[in-house]
């Protein structure tokens, strides 16, 4: 069945652009175990580079057949097992959603504190989230454009009053600590790429130029991550070793003209960068429902998806984000699985399966 | 149908969203704090606090100042007795200013500064300082028109002097430079007025009063006048260095001027200069800019600073004409002087073990393979390092013939 484009490449790219900046710009030496922060612009261009690697196997995979994703690949080539893929894809983007609420719990539980339980701000944004979903991707792709202009001129607007701070004796030579933070770094940033996997959905939903798409969403991230740490490590020095959100911190002391305390700025724009990973995340799993329950039945599987993270939201833990469920380690395997395995097992047996047919087209 | 389901879930949902309105503090129910004052005691911290009251008001629309000390074993203990002592929930996200008695910056600064770092209200670019005497002191200091104001207390430390809790931190947590900040202090300055007529009152006073005892009572009272009619002045005496989290020493004056001055700071103010040829001139010193450089082999550090100086005041000698040659004259004699000065300044810091001008860190991003090296005993021996100071200014005059 030929799928209907339904949104451009850039609107796609924008959604994975908020989706992937919500996660790296909780970024801190505590979160990343005591690595040193400024290490990681050279991790962040490593990554860059893997991130291209990673993204094969599924774009050639697109490639093979433009109208199909990775879970109308897996019902065609390994047939009603293909449902067991669904699943676990499923499993992958719920577990993704319950890492961004976990996050979000322990940023608002340790930040804010607000008055409001953390709990009934969680399910709030939940069910905003299932609704996104619920509305499909062309809702969700049109917000992000919105939400993605808000971000990029809030960035900016912090970006420009910290480079007033720079002090460069902040600034360490590279690597001088040895390397893990290197590494800390690489595994921090590929691990925590749940947009690879999602990509196997989203590709065939997308007109455009695919190509030119992913090579600005790479630099896009990795650029920024570069100039936020360089921003932040030049402007805070070791003040940073103390903060667990050291970019809303940045945003606390920015200043520009008589505007102050942009951290209610960038409180704002993070949480709607939040609502749109959910969102988008709920909706792949609702897509994954789908393949395996029907189309009608499946829109209310993002329903139902949505109350099962709101019951994640009330009982996970305050610290759950440092648990060993949400540690680089498992992330990249998880990612690894659904974004690269998987992937590459589908790609190897549909090349087998066009040389057969050929063979057989032949033989005939 | 589908609208009134949708309907209905936002409905409940609004259930649970009015607990925003019955769950927040009015403000009338907060104690915003404005300015925050620490001593050390024996028993634990005294904690001085400057708030605004907003439930019993000054004046229309005007919030009462409210001053409060507190003590407690932590901090955090004496803070908190704030609500039990007032019935007001505290609110730090307005603080202004810390103000760290001498006592505790030299007992050490890192059994209190955690609370600043990890409160979510804590703002890092809140101002802090030390004081010479106690920062209770400080806060409670009466003017004219009543207390003096937590924001007026941090509006006379410079923003330039980067004296807040981000800097003080980020220097404290960095393994290759040491902290500091401003350092206030209070002077006491008689009311003339109220002295010459305290005299006249004693004279008439001895003069029809010939009881001993009385006269002494008198004396006291008398005492007691002077000392509530003395006018104490907060000023900013200088700054006030650390050698890891104790405070070492204070500097002011000239030497405080060298100080800044490698530090790279901005704006110095006034500086005097008198020539023997030319005569006095006072001199309004910006821009400046400093760069520290090092040479490992040699154990050398090159500090170049340039200044931009500009003439406010010149009582030439009898007979000078200020030109080109006198200018030139003044900058040679400027130069020299600057240099002297920074040469004291760094020498007493590097001597109290004080590494306010981050010369390691300098070492480390020149050499970092020496750094590793000789990091240990890096901080004792940049004493024996040899500096070389270059001063560059460039002086305008402005209203001069042409």
């Amino acid at each position: 069945m030929k799928k209907k484009l339904i949104i451009s490449v850039p609107q796609m790219f924008s959604m994975l652009f908020i989706s992937r900046l919500v996660v790296e710009t909780t970024y801190s030496e505590i979160m990343t175990n005591g690595n040193s922060i400024w290490d990681h612009i050279l991790s962040a261009w490593i990554s860059f580079f893997i991130i291209f690697l990673l993204i094969s196997p599924i774009y050639f995979l697109f490639k093979t057949d433009k109208s199909m994703d990775v879970l109308d690949n897996s019902y065609e080539l390994i047939g009603r097992a293909g449902g067991l893929i669904a699943g676990i894809y499923a499993i992958y983007f719920l577990f993704t959603c319950v890492h961004t609420l976990a996050l979000f719990k322990v940023f608002l539980s340790n930040v804010i504190n607000p008055p409001v339980s953390t709990e009934v701000l969680l399910t709030t944004m939940v069910i905003a989230a299932s609704y996104g979903a619920y509305k499909g991707v062309e809702g969700l792709a049109r917000a992000s454009g919105i939400i993605l202009f808000f971000m990029t001129v809030s960035i900016l607007f912090i970006g420009i009053s910290l480079a007033g701070d720079l002090d460069t004796l902040n600034l360490n030579p590279f690597l001088y600590r040895g390397t893990e933070s290197l590494f800390g770094g690489i595994m921090f940033m590929v691990s925590r790429s749940s947009c690879i996997p999602a990509m196997a959905i989203l590709f065939p939903l997308a007109k455009g130029n695919l190509k030119k798409g992913i090579f600005v969403w790479n630099l896009g991230i990795y650029g920024l991550i570069s100039i936020v740490i360089f921003l932040m490590v030049g402007a805070m020095g070791d003040f940073l070793q103390t903060q667990l959100f050291p970019v809303y911190t940045a945003a606390s002391i920015a200043k520009i003209g008589n505007l102050e305390h942009l951290d209610a700025l960038y409180l704002g724009i993070w949480t709607m960068g939040i609502f749109i990973k959910l969102s988008l995340f709920f909706m792949l799993s609702g897509e994954c429902a789908k393949k395996v329950v029907g189309e009608k039945l499946g829109r209310f599987f993002v329903l139902l998806f949505g109350v099962i993270m709101i019951f994640f939201g009330i009982f996970l833990n305050k610290n759950a984000i440092s648990s060993g469920v949400f540690s680089s380690d498992f992330l990249l395997i998880s990612m690894l699985i659904t974004g690269v395995l998987i992937p590459i097992i589908l790609l190897i047996l549909k090349k087998i399966k066009i040389k057969n047919n050929k063979y057989q087209s032949i033989t005939t | 149908m589908k609208f009134k389901i949708i309907s209905l879930c936002f409905l409940c949902l609004a259930f649970f969203l009015m607990t925003g309105c019955t769950g927040i503090l009015q403000l009338h129910e907060r104690m915003v704090i404005q300015g925050i004052g620490i001593d050390l005691e024996e028993s634990g911290y005294k904690v001085t606090i400057q708030a605004l009251d907003f439930k019993n008001s000054a004046g229309e629309n005007e919030p009462a100042i409210k001053v409060m000390e507190l003590k407690g074993s932590s901090l955090i203990e004496a803070l908190e007795s704030a609500k039990k002592q007032s019935g007001l929930t505290p609110m730090y996200s307005q603080n202004l200013v810390v103000v760290v008695g001498k006592n505790l910056a030299v007992a050490g600064m890192n059994n209190f500064l955690d609370f600043f770092i990890r409160h979510y209200e804590a703002r890092p670019n809140v101002k802090i300082c030390v004081c010479d005497t106690e920062a209770a002191d400080i806060l409670s200091i009466k003017k004219e028109n009543g207390t003096i104001q937590a924001k007026e207390i941090s509006d006379i430390i410079p923003n330039n002097l980067n004296s807040d809790i981000l800097h003080f931190v980020g220097r404290l947590k960095d393994e290759t430079s040491d902290p500091y900040c401003a350092y206030l202090s209070v002077k006491k300055e008689d009311k003339e007025e109220n002295k010459s007529e305290d005299k006249s009152e004693n004279k008439t006073e001895n003069k029809s009063d010939n009881n001993n005892e009385d006269k002494k009572e008198k004396q006291r009272e008398n005492t007691d006048k002077e000392d509530e009619n003395s006018k104490k002045i907060l000023n900013l005496a200088g700054i006030a260095f650390f050698s890891d989290d104790k405070m070492v020493g204070s500097s002011s004056g000239k030497e405080l001027l060298g100080l800044l001055a490698t530090m790279g700071i901005n704006d110095l103010g006034v500086f005097n200069i008198n020539s023997e040829k030319i005569g006095k001139v006072s001199l309004d010193l910006q821009n400046v800019k400093s760069k520290i450089n090092v040479n490992t082999k040699e154990n050398k550090f090159y500090i170049d600073i340039t200044l931009g100086a500009e003439a406010l005041e010149i009582t030439p000698n009898e007979g000078v004409r200020i030109g080109e040659i006198e200018q030139q004259e003044i900058e040679k004699q400027l130069n020299s002087e600057i240099k002297e000065i920074c040469k004291q300044a760094i020498k007493n810091a590097l001597n109290l073990n004080s590494d306010l001008f981050r010369f390691k860190k300098v070492i480390l991003n020149y050499n970092p393979g020496y750094f590793k090296e000789n990091q240990k005993k890096l901080k004792k021996s940049l004493s024996q390092y040899e500096i070389e100071i270059n001063v560059k200014s460039s002086l305008s005059i402005t209203g001069t013939e042409i």
